[in-house]
């Protein structure tokens, strides 16, 4: 059976064994899916990203928690958490109170609302039917079982998210729909971790919203770091004056997909994302990114490096859109990639869509490999080839690890790398 | 500033397109629309060996069974492929076989588009072929060619007389399976140029094709062979035209390049077809595809387009790098303006080892024009010590127009090095403003920055034609603002 | 007769007020110096001088050879007889000097009824004029000012002015970056260029430059109004009170 075939003939027993809400809406685009399934090479947005680990379905969809707490406990304690921060901890899409702490800067909010959504926002139309057109948010949309909200209304402490999936015995495919809003002149740090405590294979697909109100000063790091097939949907909505830095690092996981899709709907605003991807052995992780300038006066910037070892493949694909309102807009994006080995690849389409005059954009992509001039010269101070190898690897990852301002994060990904290459 | 920038602006979608007259000449037509009839029609009417008639009836068979594409940038109405002419000739045009007997009104219309088709008054060092419609009417210093060898016709000559080089190569590098247009362009080409450059034989002087059309509810569909044998160079040349007219009208030709070992072929656009009113109503439809292969090892394919007409432009002039140590070069200036829509670039697709490419575009976008750069670079997993470099350039001129920059870049082999750079700006107010205090008015200073812009492709082209493409620019830009 | 006559001018960039009321007359023949503080106004003058549209001017007349300047075209200006050797010469890629020169040089030709130099007789020119600043004629088919060191920016200016022989030019601190030699390549040229007929406006924050262009006159700029005038002997003395000296007499 087809991963499709099994959700079209459990859809109404799922949609009954889990008491979901918003039956018809679900129905709805739940029949939108049937209808498209899932997208193939021919799909201008799935041409270099095959989902071949969905082609004979091995997954039983969970909607609710089933925390293995040994299991968890351990995957957290090998993530980086910061000292004094609130935990909001989500098992399959489940708000999981006792493994989360509230510090009393963030009010959390669950409700069956799983079709508002923050795109709904999006002034411009390409950003809508970008992910409008996204199967997997549409699935997201017929089977998340909560809409779960948390809202950052003060300053001081950071806010670590634990999207962890979970199963008893089979593999287990989870949805999971988030929505994260930061207040107006807020400061703060959110972490965001996807855990696997089954002991088997998961499939998570997750629908993120950021919501960055006017003047807020907003970092995310999303750490990508087990093994999970994650698919992963990310709205953003800045609002005035609010300056963002995004940091992605995918460093295990066998099928990353993310998507940022980010809106900069108001002036004076700063966005930017740095992202590292190192898929190895069979590994694919796919960064799409759309931002969208639709207002004067913005700078976003966004800069990605991959490193592809054994036969792994990595995608990049960028879109910097400027609409014709917005005038003086500064955006770069730059996408740096190093093929490790003969069996590995990279598929890169940085695009500029731009219907503003005075503006200034650009961006550049490169692909290439260890220079043998810089690989000699090391080897000829007497460091051993495969040394000098990860030596010049580590340096080249290092220029996005460098760009998070948290110390103690900084040590504890440097530390990973060294696992990792 | 603003008000003067309106005003300039106004001015440069005011400027006339030079070249829409109308030769009135006596047309002979194929019937309207497309059938197998047609294709007999047009087969008979060239005396073809019953060889193409197959191939064409094949082409036109696998062109039904295939949908128009609609995946890149432009937007148009749908074609009717049943009210199209698919041949139209100039009345007792059989060909002369002396340049003197020409008939004037032909003789005439080329005079006014500054391409004498008398030998003695053609700039030295330039061979033509003319063709109009679906014809070619006259071909220039072909007798002085094969003294040395060279083939040098058009397209229906090649295939009547040369049928083992036709058979060999023709759809070799753009099969008719390839797309749409290319399979349509098989089942009902007319004419076109073929170029043959023997072993060790370097070309001794330019050569170049001028497409005209003339007649109205017609389509060229031109097909261009250049076969360049082991050592040899050519550098070859095309440029086109057609009347105004408020209906569009489809160009949808093949151009075919194979280069053997050694050999070197560059090929130079002049691209002037009739752009469209100010209101975007008429002009060209420049559905193209143009395809080279560097067949051999160290051999080298040069595109060079200038592409300053038609309503919609649309094509992608392509290197395969198959022989080790080949090379691909692509050069592009684009400028759309008024309700021009172009989206243009190359593939560069890498089989060899050691190949390298390198791209430069430079995309003009003014009035309410849409202008686009797509492109390939293809490393093959067997490719290895692989180069490219690519730098894409747009400049907008005016807040109505759009530019845009679609790279794709698959790299399979670890020991390529691939580079792509873009980026987008407007004309300095700060460039314009030194200029003015020099003297030099607003509109004249737009047009020097934007050739400044677009020299680094200029001057690859041939001498004479470089400085027709910098009138050009000027011409179809005069005097906008950033 | 003077050749320029500034009355009351009064100038904003941005909704910034930077001019405060400008009066200064300069006749055929003579070279004044305009020195003040950073901020003060200095290049704001020269801007305004040129046409350049991003200040606007609020109040005030400038009379140009008895024409009124304001009304003119920043291009109409320069064919009139007003140069202005820029302080950050602009880079034109693409575009060479001897196009540029070429272009600009005709336009002032035709708007004096001349016709246009034959290619000849033009290149003979340039190759002339170059002598006087040391440019190499290599520089001819190079992009204007494109990759050009900070002192061939600056010679490259006063070649141009060479070429266009303008009634007045004003150098917005052509010193600023200079070594000395630059310095006296720049100087010598603007020298050998001198005559009664034209003059010239040197804006300069230091005096150095003023030892090698002797001023007529020297005017001291300060918040947007010329508060003191004398000799060349008055940017002596600022160069050995400095700019603090001015202020103090001023508060």
């Amino acid at each position: 059976m087809s991963f499709k075939e099994y959700l079209i003939n459990n859809f109404e027993n799922i949609l009954a064994k889990y008491n979901f809400q918003n039956l018809e809406e679900r129905r709805t685009t739940f029949k939108e899916f049937e209808k498209e399934g899932l997208p193939n090479l021919k799909n201008e947005d799935w041409k270099y990203t095959p989902i071949n680990f969905l082609y004979n379905n091995d997954f039983e969809l969970i909607a609710n928690p089933q925390l293995d707490i040994t299991s968890f406990t351990k995957k957290k304690s090998n993530s980086y958490i910061p000292e004094n921060s609130n935990i909001f901890t989500f098992c399959n899409g489940i708000f999981a109170e006792n493994e989360s702490i509230n510090l009393g800067d963030v009010k959390l909010e669950i409700n069956d609302d799983i079709f508002n959504n923050i795109s709904d926002n999006f002034p411009d139309g390409q950003m809508k039917a970008s992910l409008n057109n996204d199967i997997f948010y549409k699935i997201n949309q017929s089977l998340a079982p909560k809409s779960n909200k948390i809202n950052i209304v003060s300053n001081s402490n950071p806010t670590t998210i634990i999207l962890a999936a979970s199963g008893e015995t089979s593999n287990s495919f989870v949805n999971s729909k988030l929505h994260i809003s930061v207040d107006k002149n807020v400061e703060t740090s959110i972490f965001i971790y996807y855990l696997n405590t089954n002991q088997k294979k998961v499939f998570i697909n997750q629908l993120l919203e950021f919501e960055i109100k006017e003047n807020a000063q907003v970092k995310i790091y999303m750490i990508e770091n087990d093994d999970n097939y994650l698919i992963n949907n990310i709205s953003l909505q800045q609002l005035k004056d609010s300056n963002l830095q995004f940091h992605i690092f995918s460093l295990r996981g066998n099928f990353i997909r993310n998507f940022i899709r980010n809106s900069l709907d108001a002036t004076g605003i700063q966005s930017v994302i740095y992202g590292l991807y190192l898929p190895n052995g069979n590994d694919i992780i796919d960064n799409h990114i759309l931002m969208t300038h639709n207002k004067p006066n913005c700078h976003s910037n966004q800069q990605l490096k991959g490193i592809m070892q054994d036969k792994s493949r990595g995608i990049f694909n960028g879109k910097i859109l400027v609409q014709k309102d917005a005038q003086k807009t500064d955006a770069y994006q730059s996408n740096k990639n190093i093929l490790v080995t003969k069996d590995a690849s990279i598929y890169t389409k940085p695009a500029l869509e731009i219907y503003a005059d005075d503006v200034k954009c650009s961006h550049g992509a490169t692909s290439g490999f260890l220079q043998e001039e810089e690989l000699f010269y090391l080897t000829s101070r007497g460091i051993g080839v495969e040394e000098s190898k990860s030596l010049l690897l580590k340096a080249f990852a290092n220029e996005i690890i460098e760009k998070v301002t948290e110390e103690n994060l900084k040590l504890w990904l440097q530390k990973e790398i060294e696992i990792l290459i | 500033m603003a008000e003067q920038e309106n005003n300039l602006i106004e001015k440069l979608t005011q400027s006339e397109y030079k070249y829409g007259f109308v030769t009135d000449i006596e047309q002979e037509y194929s019937p309207i629309g497309l059938n197998e009839e047609i294709i007999k029609f047009i087969s008979e009417k060239k005396k073809e060996p019953k060889f193409m008639l197959d191939w064409r009836l094949r082409a036109y068979n696998h062109w039904k069974t295939m949908k128009e594409p609609n995946w890149q940038k432009v937007k148009y109405p749908p074609i009717d492929y049943q009210s199209i002419y698919y041949y139209a000739a100039p009345k007792n045009s059989s060909k002369p076989k002396n340049l003197d007997e020409i008939d004037p009104e032909i003789r005439d219309t080329y005079n006014k588009l500054g391409i004498p088709l008398e030998e003695q008054k053609l700039l030295a060092g330039i061979a033509v072929d003319a063709v109009m419609d679906s014809i070619s009417v006259a071909t220039t210093f072909k007798d002085k060619l094969a003294e040395v060898g060279i083939i040098f016709c058009s397209i229906s000559e090649a295939i009547q007389e040369h049928p083992d080089l036709i058979k060999k190569y023709l759809g070799s590098v753009v099969p008719y399976t390839d797309n749409y247009f290319a399979a349509l362009n098989a089942a009902v080409f007319s004419d076109g140029s073929f170029v043959y450059i023997p072993k060790g034989t370097r070309c001794p002087m330019e050569l170049s094709t001028y497409f005209r059309i003339n007649a109205s509810q017609t389509g060229q569909f031109e097909r261009t062979l250049i076969i360049a044998d082991e050592g040899s160079y050519v550098s070859y040349l095309e440029g086109c035209t057609a009347p105004m007219r408020d209906e569009n009208q489809l160009h949808a030709a093949v151009v075919e390049l194979f280069a053997h070992e050694n050999a070197e072929i560059k090929y130079s656009t002049v691209q002037n077809w009739y752009p469209g009113d100010k209101e975007g109503k008429g002009g060209i439809y420049n559905f193209v595809t143009k395809r080279g292969i560097c067949d051999g090892d160290n051999s080298k394919i040069s595109w060079t387009q200038v592409e300053t007409g038609s309503a919609i432009t649309w094509k992608y002039p392509s290197c395969i790098l198959k022989g080790n140590n080949s090379t691909g070069e692509f050069y592009s200036v684009a400028m759309t303006n008024n309700y021009q829509q172009a989206d243009t670039g190359t593939k560069m697709i890498h089989l060899g080892d050691n190949t390298h490419s390198r791209i430069v575009s430079k995309g003009i976008s003014a009035g309410f024009s849409d202008n686009s750069y797509r492109g390939l670079v293809k490393i093959n997993k067997k490719a290895n010590n692989t180069r490219n470099y690519t730098q894409c350039d747009s400049l907008l001129i005016g807040d109505k127009c759009g530019a845009h920059t679609f790279p794709y870049i698959e790299v399979e082999n670890n020991t390529a090095i691939v580079e792509h750079e873009a980026t987008t700006s407007k004309i300095s107010d700060e460039a314009i403003f030194y200029l003015n205090q020099r003297g030099i008015t607003t509109e004249d200073a737009v047009g020097m920055i934007v050739n400044g812009y677009a020299r680094e492709v200029i001057m690859q082209l041939p001498m004479e034609f470089a400085v027709e493409a910098q009138k050009l620019l000027q011409i179809s830009l005069e005097g906008s603002v950033g | 007769m003077s050749l320029l006559k500034i009355q009351n001018l009064k100038a904003n960039i941005n909704g910034n007020k930077i001019l405060h009321g400008i009066n200064l007359e300069i006749n055929p023949g003579e070279v004044h110096a305009i020195m003040g503080p950073n901020g003060s106004g200095k290049t704001t003058l020269a801007s305004v001088l040129a046409g350049n549209k991003q200040y606007i001017v609020t109040d005030g007349t400038i009379e140009f050879d008895s024409k009124n300047l304001l009304e003119m075209e920043t291009e109409i200006r320069s064919r009139e007889g007003l140069f202005l050797a820029f302080q950050y010469p602009v880079e034109i890629p693409g575009v060479t000097n001897i196009n540029f020169l070429r272009v600009a040089l005709n336009e002032h030709r035709k708007y004096k009824g001349l016709e246009p130099y034959e290619p000849a007789e033009f290149l003979k020119l340039m190759r002339e004029k170059a002598k006087i600043v040391e440019i190499d004629p290599k520089f001819f088919s190079r992009a204007v000012n494109e990759g050009f060191s900070g002192g061939e920016k600056k010679r490259n200016e006063i070649f141009q002015m060479a070429m266009l022989e303008p009634k007045l030019a004003i150098l917005d601190e052509t010193d600023s970056g200079l070594d000395i030699d630059a310095l006296r390549i720049v100087a010598d040229g603007v020298n050998a260029l001198k005559n009664k007929n034209n003059s010239f406006l040197v804006i300069t924050h230091y005096q150095r430059l003023l030892n090698y262009i002797v001023p007529d006159f020297v005017h001291i700029l300060y918040k947007g109004k010329i508060v003191k005038s004398g000799t060349k002997e008055l940017a002596m003395e600022l160069e050995e009170r400095g700019y603090d000296w001015i202020k103090d007499e001023l508060s």
